[in-house]
Formats: structure tokens, C-alpha cells, sequence
């Protein structure tokens, strides 16, 4: 599990939960739709992107599932499992209570 | 369910890593065709758009690797991986690895047995139900406390009512038995014990019954319980032998019990020891009798009692009884000691120095193994550095050896375990016959855990070391060094202590074996007193009709009459208890004229009777006075014999002839006795001990026990026998010849278990020699090697041969000296531990140190004189152009 300080890892862990929250997506749909989504403000790496994956993966938070793209080449498919939407909606709460504080401490006087 | 599901994808992972991996790749592969197709999308050409997208996604392969980590298994992965390098370099350098297995396996099997044996015998409880529990209890003196005597049966009935630590107190005492009524008659070791004996040591019989409060009455009818091994080799291991009847000496006792096979007690914990026959006690007359005490108690303690409250409360009994029998009890106390400390009391030093030895042995053989681990990890500082600069971690490096190690160690380990067992196996057949609970000794999972454990320990510390030590080389340096085989200053310095660490090791396990050696050769020279050659002994014992003293005394005469008169035998003689056979139990005796003042313990010695030639059957010289002769009658003048200890000590200055003594304490129920002779001492107790007074009386002023013959033949011993057992028939037909043996069996006997110690801690010390032998000689040869351009362009240069050699020599006898100089230190802190064990030399004897160093000393040269040699061949072309 991300520890707390670790706010980069597990931003990215967020964003990926809340990426397939709706539907399942493979890694490249993935990376694109927070790029999308973001404004092109966050630009996932490949590098830190399919390890995210595997370890959300080992936690059972999201499962994979070989299916046909539309374009009909089988890949990867992650989905969210239950308790992966627990652990969104707990990632979420810590962070809106983070970004809050930050945004107390940075707007203060 | 979670945890469920994470534990299949973990299983999964390890057991299907081939298919997640596969699609590790191919989710990979999909990543990088989707970047491919957006690149084109954009407008580049094919062929550029692929390059840009592989630029794009950077090192796949690192991470690949970190997808991996994510699933937790690299670890496994990589060991899987290691396990194979492992094995690979393995049949790379099957030599290497096959002798360093070998020499793990010998150093862990030999210590695996050893362990198993003090485990065996010193750790583990005696095999009775709550054995600590179990206490022996004597009386002993309070100016010598190793000497201990038993209590009087009166004295037992009163500590029975009186003490109230114990949930129960049995009382046991040694005696033998002839057994009759078959066609050949045999003698036994038995023991009288209490109706509550087996019930104290929590053991029931095999067969049939347990004797019962009732057969301590005195009215009771005479039972007895076999041991195991006499029901099988003299009742065929009949079961109608329980219900049967057994003639001891000459009264009908009825069978009613066979104890189990496994169970052998025996105080002293040696087997030869072990009764074969229980009795029950029936006090009658004997049970108001406080006069000699003979029964040993055995006491079992309620739960949760201590030694010490134990010993408390025997001294407030001990107290009590001195009130009513001050001259008993007045320098003397009852004390116990826990069963086990009896047990093992003798041989538990010998085992832990023996540990202690074959401890040595292991630590110079892994130094060896480390010595020969670094020097090939070394040689890897190359394979290693180009690994280090692919992106291999320091970790990952150190692991793959520490990996490699550990196999290595666990492949020593399981063959040491059959070194092990091996030699476990061969423990009764190596003449350790009075080793205490030897039938006791057996491998069990605790040995087999310490074994694999000691040997992965062993694989991996002194494996470790080298490879932690590459580990941290600086790759760039490596690689440039590396084909100078060079292992760095550091490398070096740790070959130097591993080879200083052997010698020293080598030097105090040498130097024990070489104590001992010298308190053997000097026990051996020791006087025993008497002259074992041409000498046969066996016991008689009185036939059942020959009874009453005069009788026995004439029974004796015509025996050793007609067993003069036959070719070859010089002289005949007969004595109660044989020299060396053990000190039987001391008497207490008066010297007229010399008061023991009250509380001071009344003086005993060791008596033995005798009867015919004996002094000069076993060649006993007779320092002053006379021997026995035929007019020493029982109407004539009481007489004694006393030896030389006992004159010195009582008479110290004075003639002992014409003084007088008497046995037993007060009031004496035997007759004062004249000294009219004084004999030379007698070991008749171990060989080791000093020999303790003796006072002799001849058979025929005496209530005539049974005694044993011994004959003296100018040639073979045995050789008259037969003559001699067909006129003891003439005699009496009935008299049976027992334990006939030839004194020097008893000699032999004495020294069995010295002589083993000795060769085994001298095959120990060999191994030892050896092993450092070669250690020195593989630092001082590899350092040859490293500096053969060093010595080349000396050679080159004009240095005589005389510098080279020295140039060699010097490094070998540093590390010699400095292994001497650790190993003399650590004899100095160790000697106490063995000082118990040897004869009349100090541990700091100086003889053997000085010469164990220079034996050291000389091996050094020579491990040194190869590697010298082979400097001074370097021929200087050759050693330049190598480069």
C-alpha cells in the first residue's frame, strides 16, 4: 500500500482506479485518457505506468482480462475489483483532506 | 477473498512465471504497436515512427524487471535463476566444488556425531518420566566431599518418615548372586531394592509384575525381576519363565517380572554396571541396623522442589541423626545430587572437550573452505565487474553467490549427515563400552536441523565473506586489474588471517592430543603394584555345601594345593577383590593407642583377604616384616598386613610392626590384629588414583568369603587351564570357574578408555596438522602466483636465490608465528578445561608446547618449500611477457 508521503505513487494509483472506474481499459487507453482528461498536464511513463499496474494487480484491487480491442488484436484488460472501489473512495478522501490542507498552507496570508 | 485472491495470482506467478511472462511481453508489445501507430498517425514514416516509439518507451527490459518486482516473486525468480548459475558453475569446476563438498561434509558429520552423542548422553533427560525430578542421595564427609558412602538401612527407614521433599524414597544395593539349579551355574550383578524402586523411576516391567509392598515383609516368599537381556540369553525368553522359580545363591526366589529392553539403570551410568537382577529387600534383621551403611538412595521430588531446598532439608535430617549417633554422623552429612549428574558425571568433561576438539576441527576446515571460496572468487572479480556494468546490483551479485554457497553448504550438509550417521552407526563397535547410556545414542531431529543449519551457516559465512568482499570492488578497477589475478591488499590480508586462525587451531588441538599423549605414556609407567605377566585369574566361589570358615579355608588350601602341583605354574594365591577391578568400599578400623577424637571421622581403608601365595602370585613385594604363612591359624595370634600408603599415613616415622588394629567402628566385633608386614601399594581402584591403604588379612583368621584364584605360569597363562579346572572338579564337582581372564585383560581394560580419547583426539589433531598444513600452503602458493612478475624482474634483475626464497619464506612464518602465538594464548585460557583430564602433566607443559611449535614451525617450511620452489623456477621471459 502507498505510504502516505508517497504522494506521486499513489496519485498515480488514484488516477488509475479512476480511470477504469466506469469501464475496463488496457494500459495504452489508459495512459491516453489521463493524458486526455488532464489537458495533456500529465504525461504517464510507460516506466512507471505497467508496474503500477502489476502491483494494483497483485493487491487484487483491479484484474486483468485478455479481450479483443476493436480493432481486433487481443490485450490486456484492467477493471476494478469491489474492494479496489473501496480503496478509490479511501484514496480519495486522503487526498481531497491532503490537497485541502496544502491548499490552506499555501494560500495562507 | 481478497487475501484469496492475491494468493492464487502469487501462486500463479511462481508456478506459471513462463505464461506471465509471456504476457508480460505481449501487453508490452500491444503498448508499443498502439505508440508506433500514433507516431504514423502523426505523420512520421513507418520505419522512423517505430524508432521513435522504441526511444519513447526507453529500457523495456528494466521494466520488464520492474513488473516483476511488483509481483513480489522476483525473489524467487532469482533464486530459481542463482540455483541454476549455482549448478553451472558447478560442473564448470567440478574438482573445486566436489573437495569442498568433501571436506564440509567430514567437518559437519564429525561434528554432527559428536553432538549427537553429548546431546545424547549429556543434554537429554534420563529416559524416566519427569527424570529431573530424580535424585541419588549418600552420605558423604565433610573434609573429602568427593567421597561418598552409602546409608545405613535403619537410617533409610528414617529418612523415608522424616523427609517431606520427596513424593517417594526407594533404596537399591549392588550385590551378586550364584545361580543354581541349571546345569552350568553363572553369577550375576544384582541389585536388593525397595518394593518402590521401579515405581520411584516411573517404570513398570515388560512382563508380569512390579513387587509390591507385600514383598518387603519379612515373612514373604523370595521374589526377583529379570532384566530384559538375561531372560532372553538364560529363559530363552520364555513367558512361562514368570510364574517360574530361580535359585540364588542356593535359595528359591519366584519370578515374577521382566523389565523392558531399553531399561539398563545403573548408578554410575556405566553399562557394564547394570544390574541384571532385581530382588526385593525384606529388611529382617538388617532393619535395625545403623552400623555400616551400603543401601544407596534413590529419592523422587514432589514437583517443584529444588536441589537446594533439597539439600536443605537434608541437612535438618542429617542434624536429627547426629543427635542420636554423633560418631556416624559427626563429620559426616547426607547430601543428593541429581540422577543424571551421577549418570554422566564421569564422561561429561570428556565429551564437551571432545566437542570442544572436533569445534576446532570444523572452524579450520570452513577457513580452508573460505580460503578456497575467496581465492576462486577472485578469479570471478572479472565475470563479476562486466555483470556489475550491465546494471547487475551489488546486491543481486552478492546474492547470486551467497546462493551458490548455500547450495554448496547444503550439499556438504546432507552428505555430512551421512558421514554422520555413519559414524553414529560404528559408536559401539569403537570400544566405547562404559560409556554411560550408550544404547541411548541416536540421531534425531534436532541433530539433523543443527547439522543442515551448521553447514548452510558454514556455506554461507565463510562463502559469504569473499563474495561481500568482491562485492564491494569498484567494477572499473576490477575490470582493469582483473587479469593480474590479483584479489586486492584486502583479499590478501583476510588469506593471511583465515591461514594465522588454522595454525592456531591446529596448535591447541594438537597440543591436547599431545597432553594427553604424554599422561598416557607416563600412566602407563606408572607402578601398578604388581605384575600382570604369565598371570590367569578367575573367581571361585565357596559350592553351596561348603559352608562355615574352616571349611572355606580348607575348600581354598586343597585348591591351590593341587593347582601347585601342575607343570608350569610358579605360585597361587587367592584375594577377595582383584587389583584394579575397583576400590570395594572403605572399613573403618582403631589404631590401639591413637584416639579419634569425637567428631572426627573414624578412618577406613580399603580390606582385602587373601589367602595362599597371593603376594608373590602377583608379584606384591613385601617391604618390611612378612607375608602369610600356613601358621597364621584361626587359634593363633590375629595378623595383619597393612601397604605402604597406610604406613606412611598412620605410622608416619614409625615401624609398623607389632602395632595393632581392629576393623569396624566402635564397638568393634572383630579382634585387634598385629601388623607383621608392610606391602608395596596396589592400584586396586583406577589406574589414575593414588592407591588408597590397604589393610590384608589372611583367609584363615576370617569368616571366609569367596574369593578369586589367580595363578602364576611361566609361560602362557591360559595354558594350564584346562588341568586347573579338572582338579577344582576333584575338589567339588559343582564349584564353577568364573570371568577367567588373563590379568593383562584387566590392565588393558583400565587403559581402553584413554587410549580411545587418545586416538580419536590424535585423528582429530592429524586432520587438524593437516588441514593448516595446507592452508598455509595455498596462501603462500597463491601469493607466489600474484607476484610472479614481482619475482620474475627480481630474478631478472640479479637477485640471488637466497632473497627469493626468503621473500617466501618470511610471509609463510609470519603468519605462523602469528598463528603459534594466538594459538598458545587460547591453550592458556582452555587448559582447566582439560587439566581434570589428564595425569601428572600440567596443561602448560612445557615440553609438549615447545614442541607442538616447532612441529608447527618445521610444517610451515615445508608447506612453504613448493611454492618457494616454484618461485625460483619463474623463469623472468616468461613471468614479463605474461603480462
Amino acid at each position: 500500500m502507498a505510504k502516505p508521503t508517497d504522494l506521486v505513487q499513489g496519485t498515480l494509483d488514484m488516477l488509475i482506479l479512476k480511470t477504469i472506474w466506469i469501464e475496463p481499459r488496457h494500459g495504452w487507453a489508459i495512459a491516453k485518457r489521463i493524458e486526455q482528461i488532464s489537458h495533456e498536464e500529465l504525461l504517464i511513463q510507460q516506466g512507471s505506468l505497467y508496474p503500477a499496474l502489476h502491483r494494483l494487480e497483485q493487491q487484487a484491487w483491479i484484474t486483468a482480462e485478455w479481450r479483443k480491442t476493436e480493432t481486433g488484436r487481443m490485450a490486456k484488460f484492467y477493471s476494478l475489483t469491489r474492494s479496489g472501489r473501496r480503496q478509490f473512495e479511501k484514496e480519495l478522501e486522503s487526498w481531497t483532506r491532503l490537497s485541502a490542507a496544502v491548499n490552506l498552507v499555501v494560500q495562507e496570508g | 477473498m481478497r487475501v484469496f485472491d492475491k494468493l492464487q495470482l502469487r501462486i500463479r506467478s511462481v508456478f506459471r512465471w513462463r505464461r506471465v511472462e509471456a504476457e508480460l511481453q505481449d501487453e508490452l508489445q500491444f503498448h508499443l504497436e498502439q505508440l508506433v501507430k500514433e507516431k504514423a498517425a502523426a505523420g512520421l514514416p513507418p520505419i522512423e515512427a517505430r524508432q521513435e516509439a522504441l526511444r519513447a518507451m526507453g529500457g523495456i527490459a528494466q521494466f520488464q524487471e520492474d513488473c516483476r518486482a511488483m509481483r513480489g516473486v522476483s525473489f524467487w525468480e532469482d533464486l530459481l535463476r542463482d540455483a541454476g548459475y549455482a549448478g553451472r558453475s558447478f560442473t564448470r569446476t567440478p574438482v573445486f566444488f566436489l573437495s569442498a563438498i568433501v571436506i564440509l561434509a567430514i567437518g559437519v558429520g564429525v561434528n554432527s556425531a559428536v553432538f549427537t552423542v553429548v546431546r545424547s548422553v549429556v543434554l537429554n533427560p534420563l529416559p524416566y518420566p519427569d527424570a529431573n525430578q530424580l535424585v541419588l542421595m549418600w552420605k558423604a564427609v565433610e573434609k573429602e566431599p568427593d567421597k561418598h558412602s552409602g546409608v545405613a538401612p535403619a537410617d533409610f527407614l528414617d529418612l523415608q518418615e522424616q523427609a517431606h521433599s520427596f513424593k517417594s524414597i526407594a533404596a537399591f544395593t549392588h550385590t551378586f548372586f550364584d545361580v543354581g539349579g541349571v546345569d552350568e551355574p553363572y553369577r550375576v550383578l544384582a541389585e536388593r531394592v525397595s518394593a518402590n524402586f521401579f515405581a520411584t523411576l516411573g517404570v513398570r516391567p515388560e512382563h508380569g509384575r512390579d513387587f509390591t509392598a507385600d514383598d518387603d515383609q519379612p515373612a514373604a516368599e523370595h521374589v526377583a525381576i529379570l532384566s530384559h537381556g538375561l531372560w532372553q540369553t538364560r529363559f530363552n525368553g520364555r513367558m512361562d519363565t514368570i510364574g517360574g522359580n530361580v535359585f540364588l545363591n542356593n535359595e528359591r526366589y519366584a519370578i515374577v517380572g521382566v523389565m523392558p529392553s531399553h531399561f539398563a539403570f545403573s548408578e554410575s551410568g556405566n553399562p557394564a554396571e547394570a544390574p541384571e537382577l532385581w530382588t526385593a529387600l525384606r529388611f529382617t534383621d538388617e532393619r535395625t541396623q545403623r552400623g555400616s551403611g551400603y543401601m544407596r538412595i534413590l529419592g523422587r521430588l514432589k514437583a517443584g522442589v529444588t536441589q537446594a531446598a533439597v539439600r536443605d532439608e537434608l541437612g535438618s535430617v542429617t542434624r536429627q541423626f547426629a543427635g542420636a549417633q554423633p560418631r556416624t554422623y559427626g563429620g559426616e552429612f547426607l547430601t543428593a545430587i541429581p540422577l543424571l549428574e551421577s549418570v554422566i558425571g564421569g564422561v561429561r568433561q570428556l565429551l564437551l572437550v571432545l566437542w570442544g576438539a572436533v569445534i576446532c576441527v570444523l572452524l579450520i576446515m570452513c577457513t580452508n573452505l573460505a580460503n578456497m571460496l575467496l581465492v576462486r572468487a577472485t578469479g570471478r572479480v572479472k565475470e563479476l565487474a562486466v555483470r556489475t556494468s550491465l546494471g547487475a546490483s551489488h546486491w543481486r551479485l552478492t546474492r547470486q553467490l551467497l546462493t551458490e554457497n548455500l547450495a554448496l553448504g547444503l550439499c556438504g550438509g546432507a552428505l555430512g549427515l551421512a558421514v554422520a550417521f555413519t559414524l553414529i552407526r560404528s559408536i559401539p563397535s569403537m570400544g566405547f563400552t562404559d560409556l554411560p547410556r550408550l544404547h541411548e545414542i541416536s540421531m534425531d531431529g534436532w541433530v539433523v536441523t543443527f547439522s543442515l543449519v551448521l553447514a548452510a551457516l558454514t556455506g554461507l559465512f565463510f562463502g559469504g565473506l569473499p563474495a561481500w568482499k568482491i562485492s564491494q570492488m569498484d567494477p572499473q578497477q576490477s575490470m582493469q586489474t582483473a587479469s593480474r589475478a590479483t584479489g586486492g591488499r584486502r583479499a590478501s590480508a583476510l588469506r593471511a588471517i583465515f591461514g594465522a586462525v588454522q595454525i592456531a587451531l591446529a596448535l591447541m588441538l594438537v597440543t591436547g592430543a599431545g597432553l594427553f599423549l604424554r599422561s598416557f605414556t607416563i600412566l602407563q609407567k606408572a607402578d601398578l603394584g604388581f605384575q600382570p605377566e604369565n598371570v590367569v585369574s578367575f573367581q571361585l566361589p565357596l559350592p553351596k555345601e561348603v559352608q562355615g570358615a574352616t571349611r572355606a579355608t580348607t575348600f581354598y588350601r586343597e585348591v591351590a594345593e593341587r593347582i601347585r602341583q601342575l607343570p608350569h605354574v610358579r605360585s597361587v594365591g587367592m584375594i577377595n577383590y582383584l587389583p584394579l577391578r575397583g576400590n570395594v568400599f572403605g572399613w573403618r578400623f582403631l589404631i590401639r593407642g591413637q584416639e579419634t577424637p569425637s567428631g572426627v571421622p573414624i578412618p577406613s581403608a580399603e580390606y582385602r583377604v587373601v589367602s595362599g601365595d597371593l603376594f608373590s602370585a602377583l608379584k606384591i613385594p613385601i617391604r618390611l616384616g612378612r607375608g602369610f604363612h600356613e601358621h597364621d591359624l584361626p587359634d593363633s595370634l590375629p595378623v595383619a598386613i597393612v601397604n605402604e600408603t597406610m604406613a606412611r599415613r598412620y605410622w608416619p616415622g614409625e615401624n609398623p610392626i607389632g602395632k595393632q588394629l581392629r576393623l569396624g567402628g566402635p564397638p568393634s566385633m572383630f579382634p585387634w590384629l598385629t601388623v607383621v608386614g608392610v606391602a608395596g601399594d596396589v592400584r586396586y581402584g583406577k589406574v589414575e588414583a593414588a592407591p588408597e591403604p590397604t589393610i590384608y588379612q589372611c583367609l584363615a583368621q576370617t569368616r571366609g568369603p569367596s574369593l578369586s584364584v589367580v595363578v602364576r605360569s611361566d609361560g602362557n597363562p591360559m595354558g594350564a587351564l584346562g588341568l586347573i579346572r579338572s582338579q577344582i572338579r576333584e575338589v567339588d564337582r559343582s564349584a564353577p570357574l568364573l570371568d577367567v581372564r588373563e590379568m593383562n585383560y584387566f590392565v588393558s581394560i583400565a587403559f581402553a578408555q584413554r587410549r580411545l580419547v587418545l586416538t580419536v583426539l590424535s585423528t582429530f589433531a592429524l586432520i587438524a596438522l593437516f588441514l593448516a598444513t595446507f592452508g598455509i600452503y595455498s596462501v603462500v602458493s597463491y601469493s607466489v602466483a600474484q607476484r610472479t612478475q614481482e619475482i620474475g624482474l627480481r630474478v631478472a634483475l640479479g637477485a640471488p636465490e637466497g632473497s627469493i626464497l626468503k621473500l617466501v619464506l618470511v610471509q609463510g612464518m609470519w603468519i605462523s608465528m602469528a598463528g603459534i602465538l594466538a594459538g598458545a594464548i587460547g591453550n592458556l585460557a582452555l587448559g582447566k578445561a582439560i587439566s581434570a583430564l589428564l595425569y601428572n602433566v600440567e596443561p602448560t607443559d612445557p615440553l609438549t608446547i615447545g614442541a607442538v611449535s616447532i612441529l608447527l614451525l618445521l610444517v610451515t617450511v615445508m608447506a612453504c618449500y613448493f611454492p618457494a620452489r616454484r618461485a625460483l623456477r619463474i623463469d623472468p621471459m616468461i613471468a614479463l611477457r605474461s603480462e
